[in-house]
């Protein structure tokens, strides 16, 4: 594998401005730096006008950048050769009314110059891999948006590229759907591919991507794996204990010292007690104190935080700021 | 496979999808085949139609006149072969006050019918002069009743064309029918295969390449087309477009291509189908059309490059469409006022003539009004006044230096090249003896040298003889007619654009159905349809003019017919016909209906000489011409050289032998043709304002790069060297040829009018986007015509042809075309999508 990152972006600035006399301009990307390993998926995530799609435009070379560097795999971003390594599959797809699933293929197979042997069997290959072998003398226009969806990442697969960027590859899917297009990214991992993905669906991220990195205000909040970006966003690992407890409600409430803790009253005389802490040894010890107090632990419960609170986290950072 | 052709041909399975093509290839395969059973039925027939009857009143007046025993005996003859109910019919007809609105049209034709099948209609006594026409030898050897019923038909015909010469129409011998699917669609045709290839055919074709393509299939085709830009460029899958390893203008580029796609196969559709049919159904192969898909699809692509940068603006179909409308209007607009415009300032004031009558240099233009040069005010003075507005057809100007008068007549043409006038009679203009004392010859010494053509051209009172000069320099007026001139004169440029110089009186009528007025040894030859007619020009002189008096008041000329017919009785000519005097002043020649004749005095009566059939000169592969052709003739001591619209110069000897034939250079047509004085050489103007000259002795064509080349209108030679010429659009100048010098010049001043058209609507209408200046690309493919005829059919190849701009709409267009895509194309590089 080639040592050269599947993405490097580096100080990129995007400011658009519109209007011929009054001339408006807006910062869309301030200063981006990001590196994604060969290999890795990668996810993207940002509220909206957060400056994903810019991103990806001007990875694509769609739009222009204001200042910085982009690179795609060792060529600059937007470049006809950068473009020609990459598979791409841009939100809200829609084909020509007049394309079945075969066309759609053979004509985006030409535009990406791949000799027409190829695109014969590739396209068999992948129509068989997406589930829409039998249906590919359809027109794409009566297919359903999950259909369509998979077609798209067809197309962007089909020259094999090293990278491929998904703009919300899974979104306005059923369950099903979205179960069908991450077995699809999960299969690209397995084949090595880079996969730079673009999600609202943050359970979707925090099920496929390797590393993610939120975007906020046209700035990087953060960049790792989820564990990585909780610390950053929490200072250590945080979890939370649940416990269903039994005993002395006034003895209960003595002992619960914690802040951040809730208590609440369970049927049958039992209370539900939870709270954040930082470390096992805060565990141990909340357990020692009910058991010398003589209240029964009839249930205990340890989660981690979810990718939600941290993305929650980093954009109010953000809006704070 | 290149991307871009992958752009091509996925717009063409786009096309190939679009219901909207497929509804307009069935609307147009149903069209094709509706045209399809549609033909032409051709019959050697000699019967009568309702086209074949010239003059429906005067022939029943003459027929009513036979049944009752008066009249000649060949219509007695006729009269006699009628059947019974007719002649009861006619007799009740001749008695009420309106005979020809008694009997039909059809009803009329049908009576002669009855009589061209009679066996019994000739006799030596009743058609004295039918034994002399060597057409109708082999038919009269036979007896009637031995004939076939077509030949018996044929000489029957031509009895009755002896007898009503005027009144009916020459028998074509084949007659064409429009058929549908083999049957005939109503009567003959009144014309023929060459006029319906000239008129017809462009006709037809234009109305529906023009119209039904240019127009309607292009209309279509940009609403269809609105979507493909702006869905390109808007949708969401531009971006997976663009992420692709190709170039975004060149995407837009083949896009826009791929658009055209949809109309290309309309139109190939279409042409192709139009052509098939007009070769396999009329024998009209005519590969213009085939070369107008291009064209077309040029059409589209300028319109359709409107409607792609409006798509990429606005990204909205129904913009496309409105934005392609407005575009239209505008140039529309633009052309329409140039189209108004143009005839008035450039055909009609073109110089047809121009003579040097003493000092006067006399023009006559193309709306049949005679101009005196005004080198004071630098104007075309009128010489007369004159009522004629649209193009005009004009006899003269005939100057007689004996009673110096000027004769002259002008006659509105009409869509079909007919001529007509308020009054036949010609006009006089007898020029004052102020002017007269000027019109000495002109020495050499007079004429002051002109600038070169390149330069502008001023004239001062000095450089000119002019009329105004002339009248001022008079010093004592004589009475009369000297008193009205002066009065006259010109106070202001205004004036000397209004005011007419002369008065003219009205002379005698001329004879009816005019081809040609000549002057041969001080006589008004008049050549018309039932013969040739004379007028001495002595009897002009006011003295011998039998004078009428109404109410006191004298008039000084209302004889009816002081013309005298100077040919047999049964001499007449067709339609087409041209004549000249001989160089020699010793005959006339005739170019009648394919047929050429040397005419001389013999005693008082013209007798012909020589005479030839053209088909029967040895001219071949089509040269003969079918005897229709506008033609245009003239004969000196040893040549006689015959121009006919479309056809190659045939050159003959004196005796009427055929020499060889000269052919024009390509899409050339002659407009007028002129001996050079004293030689065997023939200067010929063409309707492109070249200056050609045939040399009959090596039958050889050069053209002659004079100043003005490519500007002239007409030439009058002076010698074999100098002559005036007419220059558009409405100038005069003596041009040496063979010192390539101009001598003289004739540079009227613009009026308003021709300043606005000149400086504003033309410069407008050239920068000006045209694609509807396209249509004379496609009359050019359609025809072959460089020029085209302000009349439907050209019977007169001395009327004024419009120049058409055959290449330059083409370059203007382009130029447009690629200003347009060049924005586009900046735009889509530079916009971020």
């Amino acid at each position: 594998m080639s040592e050269t990152p599947a993405i490097d972006v580096r100080q990129l600035h995007k400011k658009y401005t519109e209007g011929l006399i009054s001339r408006k301009s807006f910062h869309a990307l301030k200063g981006i730096n990001l590196e994604v390993k060969r290999g890795e998926v990668f996810g993207l995530l940002g509220p909206n006008g957060a400056g994903k799609t810019t991103l990806i435009k001007t990875l694509l070379g769609i739009v222009r950048r204001s200042a910085g560097e982009a690179f795609l795999l060792g060529e600059v971003a937007g470049s006809r050769e950068a473009r020609r390594k990459i598979g791409y599959l841009p939100e809200n797809l829609t084909f020509p009314a007049h394309h079945t699933a075969t066309r759609a293929l053979r004509f985006y197979g030409r535009l990406s110059q791949i000799p027409e042997a190829t695109i014969r069997t590739r396209s068999a290959e992948l129509l068989e891999l997406v589930g829409l072998a039998g249906r590919e003398k359809e027109l794409a226009r009566t297919y359903s948006k999950g259909m369509r969806q998979r077609l798209g990442l067809a197309q962007a697969m089909l020259h094999s590229p090293e990278l491929l960027i998904l703009d919300e590859p899974t979104d306005g899917l059923d369950p099903v759907g979205r179960s069908e297009i991450r077995r699809l990214i999960n299969g690209l991992k397995e084949q090595g591919k880079t996969v730079f993905l673009n999600s609202h669906i943050l359970q979707e991220v925090e099920l496929v991507c390797d590393r993610v990195a939120i975007l906020a205000g046209g700035k990087l909040r953060g960049v790792g794996t989820p564990n990585e970006l909780t610390q950053q966003f929490h200072g250590a690992l945080v979890s939370r204990v649940r416990m269903e407890l039994s005993g002395d409600a006034t003895v209960i409430e003595k002992i619960r010292t914690i802040e951040t803790s809730e208590l609440e009253p369970l049927p049958d005389g039992r209370w539900q007690f939870s709270a954040s802490v930082e470390s096992q040894a805060e565990v141990d010890a909340l357990v020692d104190r009910f058991r010398a107090a003589q209240i029964s632990i009839r249930q205990l419960d340890r989660t981690r935080l979810s990718l939600e609170e941290v993305f929650l986290s980093a954009v109010q950072a953000e809006t704070s700021v | 496979m290149k991307p871009y052709i992958a752009i091509l041909i996925d717009s063409f399975w786009e096309a190939v999808g679009n219901k909207v093509l497929w509804a307009l290839l069935i609307g147009w395969t149903l069209i094709l085949l509706a045209l399809a059973p549609f033909g032409y039925i051709t019959e050697r027939n000699f019967r009568f139609s309702s086209f074949d009857i010239a003059k429906r009143e005067s022939l029943i007046e003459e027929l009513a006149k036979g049944t009752k025993g008066q009249g000649g005996r060949d219509v007695q003859a006729i009269a006699k072969e009628l059947e019974p109910d007719f002649v009861k019919e006619l007799q009740a007809a001749a008695a009420s006050d309106a005979p020809a609105r008694r009997i039909r049209d059809r009803q009329l034709s049908e009576a002669l019918n009855h009589v061209l099948t009679s066996t019994k209609l000739y006799s030596e006594e009743a058609f004295p002069t039918a034994a002399r026409r060597k057409r109708l030898e082999p038919l009269l050897a036979q007896s009637a009743e031995s004939l076939s019923p077509k030949n018996l038909e044929q000489l029957n015909r031509e009895l009755l064309q002896l007898a009503f010469p005027l009144d009916l129409n020459r028998a074509r011998g084949e007659q064409l029918w429009i058929g549908y699917a083999g049957f005939k669609l109503g009567d003959p045709l009144g014309i023929g295969r060459r006029e319906i290839s000239e008129f017809v055919e462009p006709l037809l074709l234009n109305f529906i390449i023009k119209l039904g393509l240019g127009v309607v299939a292009i209309f279509v085709a940009l609403i269809v087309t609105s979507s493909v830009i702006p869905d390109t460029f808007r949708s969401s899958s531009l971006h997976l477009l663009l992420s692709k390893p190709i170039s975004r203008v060149w995407l837009f580029l083949w896009k826009f291509f791929g658009g055209c796609i949809f109309v290309f196969v309309n139109i190939t559709f279409v042409l192709v189908g139009l052509y098939l049919i007009a070769g396999l159904r009329f024998e009209l192969w005519n590969n213009g059309l085939l070369a107008c898909i291009p064209l077309l699809m040029f059409v589209f692509v300028i319109f359709y490059s409107v409607s792609a940068l409006a798509g990429l603006l606005w990204g909205n179909a129904i913009v496309c469409v409105v934005t392609c409308m407005i575009f239209w209007l505008f140039c529309f607009s633009i052309g329409f006022m140039r189209d108004i415009m143009r005839p008035q300032v450039e055909v009609n004031q073109q110089v047809s003539r121009v003579r040097e009558i003493g000092q006067h240099v006399l023009t006559v233009n193309e709306q049949g009004k005679v101009g005196v040069w005004n080198s004071t005010y630098s104007v075309w003075q009128p010489a007369t006044e004159s009522g004629l507005q649209g193009q005009a057809r004009t006899f003269g100007p005939i100057y007689d230096p004996q009673q110096n008068l000027i004769v002259i007549k002008s006659f509105f043409r009409l869509p079909f090249g007919e001529l007509q006038a308020p009054s036949r009679k010609v006009s006089v203009i007898r020029l004052s003896e102020s002017s007269s004392k000027l019109d000495q010859p002109t020495s050499e010494s007079e004429i002051a040298p002109a600038p070169a053509a390149d330069e502008t051209i001023e004239t001062n009172e000095s450089d000119a003889h002019t009329a105004a000069p002339a009248i001022e320099e008079s010093a004592e007026p004589v009475a009369g007619e000297a008193e009205s001139v002066e009065s006259n004169q010109p106070t202001n440029l205004s004036d000397a654009r209004e005011k007419s110089l002369w008065n003219s009186d009205p002379g005698p009528a001329l004879p009816e159905q005019l081809f040609e007025l000549l002057e041969m040894d001080r006589k008004l030859i008049a050549v018309c349809r039932a013969g040739i007619y004379q007028l001495s020009l002595d009897k002009l002189e006011m003295k011998e003019v039998e004078q009428a008096s109404v109410f006191g008041i004298k008039i000084p000329w209302i004889a009816g017919n002081a013309f005298e017919k100077v040919t047999p009785s049964d001499f007449y000519l067709a339609d087409n016909t041209s004549a000249a005097v001989l160089s020699n002043e010793s005959g006339i020649v005739i170019a009648s209906s394919g047929k050429l004749d040397v005419l001389k005095f013999s005693g008082d009566k013209f007798v012909v000489e020589h005479s030839l059939t053209l088909s029967e000169a040895g001219l071949e592969g089509g040269l003969e011409g079918d005897g229709t052709e506008a033609s245009l003739v003239q004969m000196n001591d040893n040549f006689c050289v015959l121009a006919r619209d479309g056809l190659p110069l045939a050159v003959l000897d004196a005796n009427l032998k055929l020499v060889g034939s000269v052919s024009m250079p390509a899409s050339s047509k002659a407009r007028q043709i002129a001996w050079l004085p004293g030689t065997n050489k023939l200067a010929i103007v063409t309707h492109t304002g070249e200056l050609l000259q045939v040399d009959c002795d090596s039958l050889s064509l050069v053209s002659l790069n004079i100043p003005y080349a490519g500007k002239l209108t007409s030439v009058s030679w002076l010698d074999a060297d100098r002559g005036w010429f007419g220059v558009m659009p409405n100038q005069a100048h003596l041009i040496n040829v063979s010192e390539r010098k101009v001598e003289q010049s004739c540079v009227p001043k613009s009026t308003t009018f021709e300043l606005i058209y000149s400086w504003f609507i033309n410069p407008l209408y050239l920068v000006n986007p045209k694609p509807s200046a396209l249509d004379n690309t496609m009359s050019y493919l359609l025809s072959g015509d460089k020029t085209m005829t302000t009349q439907l059919v050209t019977r007169d190849l001395e009327a004024a042809q419009i120049k058409l701009q055959i290449w330059q709409p083409i370059f203007s267009n382009l130029a447009f075309v690629a200003v347009i895509m060049g924005i586009s194309c900046i735009y889509v590089a530079r916009k971020e999508f």
